[in-house]
């Protein structure tokens, strides 16, 4: 709510009252949803689990064997030795390893078959928010796979995407959804996957209008600027006296809440996610982020081995797919496009270096990128391959094949957990298992980057996933 | 005139570099002395099962001994102690190299292509499939024509001239999925594709022996059982369909794609077809790989395909380990990726599983074979090192 209060010193100030209470409206509706859950008795409680290998991925490091307890829904204490307070439900997890729910910094969830194949229109405030399909069958699925936190957004293959949001899985099937954070992130594209191979010149376009929406939104704010200075003087003139030749009051400009989310974003207010595959749209979008003072998350940019020095200096955070052989998908016309792409074209064509398609040089280049990258400290968060919702239940597999490419276990590990949700902005709730966040964690029977383990035991807020 | 004369030596020189190197190719294939894969664990896929601690005596190619204990033989030793050993994969079902080339447009049966017409050693999908370990393939023509044509069974290599075929006649690729259902040719749809495949089978056999009228030899060879149908069908119909028509000229034979085949399962197991399933998807609703682990349970013979480069080569371990997720033990799941399609392309012979007298052809990944996050660290064909982590 916030966010939202922000919005209205930037603004104008009647109408937005009735927006406010519009946008409240809507997330009232989530958490009436999520209000019969809170009270379930499991949450009050102390959960005492005990002797497991616990990657906390927080100040505590790794903890073997170590003891987490959990009050009502959160982290009460983690450490070495905990004595269980009187009434405890204590779990012995020998030979098993916790880890903290796992963040997608992405994901399709929440989106009707629709929405996901709609190109829709061109609005920066469409928020997902206010258009969620509540009922996403695929949710109970994602979080048996120890998924707790996701990052929502309408998907649009627009330049301008509109808004996305940062929610808690429940627990429960059919339950209700927290929401963590609201305007997590405007989306941008600067170049779709089907065009990134075909035309420069679409992507120049592409560059060259949304730097017009970010002016416009410049103009906007001068127009609202030069009103409020009039107006503060024709009040003035009204204390004043009337002897002076009469002031007329000022024409107020019309609203226009797409360029408050612009301007919000320019404020850094709302980190702005620009998808952007190719090395020279990624320094289209560093460019954009300069102009305008943006904050840059960049998403589904495999090429950014080849801007690393560039990203530096932007401090920006990126959002890669996992390293699967994927690049083919890039081009036109899909992996069949790809096959006739293949016999047409040079190695040179294939244009990003993240994930290679030969065999001999995956393991060198990307091991040498990773540590790279590693060491100028851009964070790096996972994200599902596409667009499929399901996509995201496995984040731990391609974490898994991160490993196999020569990133260290728990670096890989980062990428799914405590990364994503410093990106996200949620940190302070999930990400890590520390005392006082929420008590999301999950219970795997082998090592949690080993694929072959096993997800035993899901806490989403201190309950058991799938238990009434 | 002067100019050609004098080129004709540099050519002959250079054509007698060729076949030399060519033939010691060859050489060094059938020599190499005796080679000494030390100390892992051995995920054997045949009846030795799992062993903890062996090692792999290899000679001329073939695996001669796999020994228990540390009493190893003399030898060039390579030290994989600590890793997991693995047959090569093998991929029952792929247009690896050659996607574009494997689709005869000009007939709707063009049932005497062969398949390795169309492999390119040097295409870059051969070195990542070699590098995910798939070191046997059974390359198809592709699914858009009703018969499309002679499958081949052989090992990948990027290096040699020489193409290692198990079998140059593998399967006839039929068609009866979506994609040979075509606008402005017949067959249109499911029906008039069995319709037309009988008429065919009838001219066959009506025509046996006279090629001056009946040319599609790969139609005759199913006709009289030489060879067998690999079918493409992917939902109820097809399968349903493809089942009928096996039934109806009492053949034999395989089917690929086969996502709704865990409807047959007791028709598929009663009459023996084995089926080929395409790679299970991570983005996949859980019921699909369900389906998958209930054809296995109820003893359908299944192998997962990559489909390359529709899928990826990374596909077969993916499957192999959502069907372990499915609660089937990891040997077993990892022999739907290795022994059990070396059985139903029938080259279980040779390739399949680390068995003495077998091809030596296995990985060495860091970790357990269908852990994703192991690496893999080497990959063998023949006994030879084709693919090396970096």
């Amino acid at each position: 709510m916030n966010s939202g209060q922000k919005t209205e010193r930037t603004g104008g100030q009647m109408k937005k009252v009735i927006v406010i209470s519009l946008r409240s409206l809507s997330l009232w509706i989530v958490f009436s949803l999520l209000l019969p859950l809170k009270p379930c008795s499991a949450a009050q409680e102390y959960i005492l689990l005990k002797n497991a290998k616990i990657y906390t991925m927080g100040s505590n490091g790794i903890l073997e064997p170590g003891m987490i307890l959990i009050k009502a829904g959160k982290i009460e204490n983690v450490g070495k030795n905990i004595d269980p307070p009187p009434g405890a439900q204590v779990l012995d997890l020998t030979g098993k390893t916790v880890i903290p729910g796992i963040v997608s910094a992405s994901s399709s969830l929440f989106l009707s078959e629709k929405d996901r194949a709609f190109a829709g229109d061109e609005n920066p405030d469409a928020d997902i928010l206010e258009g969620m399909n509540y009922f996403d069958e695929s949710v109970p699925d994602i979080v048996r796979q120890g998924v707790t936190t996701v990052y929502i957004s309408p998907v649009s293959f627009r330049t301008i995407g509109g808004l996305g949001a940062v929610v808690k899985l429940p627990a429960q099937e059919r339950g209700g959804v927290e929401v963590l954070k609201e305007k997590a992130g405007l989306r941008l594209k600067l170049e779709s996957m089907e065009n990134n191979k075909t035309s420069s010149l679409l992507r120049l376009t592409q560059y060259q209008r949304i730097r017009d929406f970010f002016l416009q939104a410049q103009e906007y704010r001068k127009e609202w600027q030069k009103y409020e200075k009039k107006q503060s003087e024709y009040q003035e003139f009204q204390k004043d006296g009337s002897d002076k030749p009469k002031l007329k009051e000022p024409e107020k400009p019309q609203r226009d809440e797409g360029k408050e989310i612009l301007l919000q974003a320019m404020d850094k207010k709302i980190p702005v996610r620009i998808e952007a595959h190719r090395a020279d749209s990624i320094l289209n979008a560093l460019r954009l982020g300069e102009e305008f003072g943006l904050r840059i998350v960049l998403e589904k940019c495999e090429d950014w081995p080849k801007v690393l020095p560039q990203l530096k200096v932007a401090s920006v955070s990126l959002l890669s797919n996992p390293v699967l052989d994927y690049r083919k998908s890039l081009l036109p016309g899909g992996a069949k496009g790809y096959a006739a792409g293949l016999l047409k074209a040079k190695d040179e064509d294939f244009f990003y270096s993240g994930k290679e398609l030969s065999g001999d040089s995956p393991s060198t280049k990307s091991t040498k990128n990773w540590s790279d990258l590693g060491a100028v400290k851009i964070p790096l968060a996972l994200i599902p391959p596409d667009n499929y919702p399901l996509s995201a239940r496995y984040m731990r597999y391609y974490a898994c094949v991160l490993v196999a490419q020569g990133v260290p276990e728990i670096e890989a590990l980062k990428a799914v957990t405590s990364t994503p949700a410093e990106i996200l902005g949620v940190s302070g709730r999930v990400g890590s298992l520390e005392e006082g966040k929420d008590a999301d964690l999950v219970v795997l029977t082998g090592e949690p980057l080993n694929s072959l383990s096993k997800v035993e035991i899901v806490f989403v807020n201190g309950m058991k996933v799938g238990e009434r | 005139m002067k100019m050609s004369s004098r080129k004709e030596p540099i050519l002959l020189i250079f054509f007698l570099f060729f076949f030399l190197m060519t033939a010691l190719s060859w050489g060094s294939e059938e020599k190499s002395g005796s080679l000494i894969i030390k100390g892992a664990k051995i995920y054997t896929s045949g009846p030795r099962g799992v062993l903890a601690e062996a090692s792999l005596l290899i000679e001329g190619g073939k695996i001669k001994k796999i020994i228990e204990g540390s009493d190893l033989p003399a030898g060039t030793v390579v030290d994989f102690s600590g890793k997991c050993i693995a047959p090569g994969l093998v991929d029952a079902h792929t247009y690896i190299s050659g996607y574009y080339r494997l689709l005869e447009n000009s007939r709707v049966v063009t049932s005497d292509l062969e398949a390795f017409a169309a492999y390119d050693p040097a295409s870059p999908e051969v070195r990542t499939a070699l590098a995910q370990g798939i070191t046997t393939v059974n390359l198809s023509p592709r699914n858009e024509n009703l018969v499309g044509g002679i499958t081949s069974i052989f090992k990948l290599r990027t290096d040699s001239l020489w193409l290692p075929l198990l079998k140059k006649e593998g399967f006839l690729k039929v068609s009866l999925c979506k994609e040979m259902e075509r606008e402005d040719r017949p067959p249109t749809s499911l029906m008039g594709a069995e319709e037309m495949l009988n008429e065919w089978m009838q001219k066959a056999e009506r025509n046996e022996g006279r090629t001056d009228i009946f040319s599609e030899n790969g139609i005759v060879k199913l006709a009289k059982g030489e060879l067998q149908p690999l079918i493409a069908a992917s939902n109820y119909e097809e399968i349903n369909t493809a089942l009928k028509w096996l039934n109806d000229w009492k053949k034999r034979g395989v089917i690929v794609g086969g996502e709704e085949a865990s409807s047959f399962s007791d028709e598929l197991k009663k009459n023996d077809v084995a089926v080929l399933l395409s790679p299970l998807l991570l983005s996949a609703p859980e019921r699909v790989f369900q389906n998958a682990a209930s054809l296995f349970r109820k003893g359908v013979r299944i192998a997962f395909v990559s489909d390359m480069p529709e899928g990826e080569a990374s596909g077969l371990r993916t499957s192999a380990l959502l069907l372990f997720h499915q609660g089937i033990s990891q040997d077993e799941a990892l022999k739907t990726i290795t022994l059990y399609p070396a059985q139903i392309l029938g080259v279980a012979d040779s390739v399949g599983s680390l068995e003495e007298g077998k091809d030596a052809d296995f990985i060495v990944f860091s970790g357990e074979p269908l852990d994703l996050g192991a690496k893999v660290v080497a990959v063998y064909s023949n006994g030879r090192l084709v693919h090396k982590q970096n």
